[in-house]
């Protein structure tokens, strides 16, 4: 498997999964025309990692807007990792969100809530990158 | 949005579910096929009560956050609604500055050729000409050169004063350049916009100029040249002939008014 690269759009996130590393990331906002095309290939590569590498993954979430299809997708992407978690697999979740955007923090929160993942929830200035 | 793509959207969404959906089938089936055994029935009963609480976690969690980011939209949305009404009044300061002199607050061209065009529809409705009346300080660059230029912003924003209080409510004063004056007079003839220009010259005559950093009060005079707009020529060739006969009157002796032929 290789490393799990897609650009950023206005409708979708940028992906940037690294198969050496186990860092997994995405930024930016997720509206898109069908989430389930979009988000098919992450599960796939995800479930591919876990079953194949075995080691920890980070996943590092840098998202301003979810829709409700993406935001069911995120779900099934911890529930995924929460899995993989009980099942003895490292896993570290930071949740970035602007110091302004108090409705990023919430669904941050929303996601650590009910999960035995540790969520880490991580400030940042909107100008830095 | 018709029945084909209300279908394509339906089964877009029902695809983020087809392990939920795929798990209902298989509850189905163990529910049609009377031969399982009691133990096989309670394992599939805990087996969909998980996902079943699951799924219903992930429903309250979904709303929420669903609610929180049509906030964040709103949010938004009232933020651009604002920015579009500073923008629109920030426009609305532009547009006004951008027609004003900065010295005297009067027309500058751009206004006036705008009030000009807009007056030849008028005129091209109703056949009512208008008069348009040119005026030019006299020996105006004695003021500057003899006082300095504070004083000749002083006099020029003194006459655009005196303009603008001479005039009726419908009538333009714009600063045409430099020392030059331009009226616009709707519906007054030639001999009409003749009339008025020369009650603004005889006032002007008449007043003083007292610049508070002199101690002499200064005497100040304009000619005034006139022409009429009845279709004959366009904007250009209606103040020529203003213009000409502002010449005139300055060839004839200054501090007077010359009315250009019809």
């Amino acid at each position: 498997m290789k490393h799990l690269k897609i650009e950023q759009t206005k409708y979708t996130v940028r992906v940037d999964f690294g198969w050496e590393t186990g860092i997994l990331e995405m930024e930016g906002a997720s509206y898109p025309e069908n989430a389930s095309d979009f988000y098919q290939p992450i599960f796939q590569w995800i479930k591919q990692y876990i079953s194949e590498v075995k080691k920890k993954i980070v996943l590092n979430l840098k998202l301003n807007y979810l829709n409700t299809s993406s935001t069911k997708c995120m779900l099934d992407i911890i529930d995924l990792l929460e899995d993989y978690h009980k099942e003895g697999g490292e896993v570290d979740v930071n949740w970035f969100y602007a110091e302004n955007d108090e409705d990023i923090l919430e669904t941050g929160e929303e996601f650590a809530e009910d999960t035995e993942l540790d969520i880490n929830l991580i400030s940042y200035k909107p100008d830095e990158k | 949005m018709n029945q084909n793509n209300r279908d394509k959207k339906i089964a877009e969404t029902a695809a983020i579910y087809v392990r939920e959906s795929q798990l209902m089938e298989k509850i189905q089936e163990v529910q049609t096929k009377n031969s399982h055994s009691k133990e096989t029935l309670l394992n599939e009963y805990i087996l969909l009560g998980e996902e079943y609480g699951k799924l219903l976690r992930q429903v309250i969690k979904m709303t929420r956050i669903g609610d929180s980011n049509q906030r964040k939209l709103f949010s938004a949305n009232q933020q651009i609604e604002k920015q579009k009404e500073e923008l629109s009044r920030a426009y609305e300061k532009l547009d006004l500055i951008s027609r004003k002199d900065p010295l005297t607050q009067l027309s500058n061209r751009r206004d006036f050729l705008e009030k000009f065009q807009y007056e030849i529809h008028r005129f091209e409705r109703n056949g009512k000409p208008f008069s348009v009346v040119l005026g030019d300080i006299d020996d105006f660059k004695s003021v500057n050169d003899n006082y300095g230029h504070d004083c000749g912003d002083f006099v020029l924003v003194n006459m655009a004063k005196i303009l603008k209080s001479s005039v009726r409510k419908q009538d333009v004063v714009g600063r045409w350049g430099g020392e030059e004056f331009i009226l616009l007079l709707p519906e007054a003839l030639l001999a009409g916009g003749k009339k008025a220009a020369e009650g603004i010259r005889k006032k002007i005559e008449n007043e003083t100029f007292f610049f508070k950093q002199q101690k002499i009060p200064l005497s100040i005079t304009i000619t005034f040249g006139v022409s009429e707009f009845n279709g004959t020529t366009d904007i250009d060739g209606c103040i020529k002939k203003a213009d000409e006969a502002l010449y005139a009157g300055k060839r004839k002796g200054k501090n007077c008014v010359a009315a250009a032929s019809k």
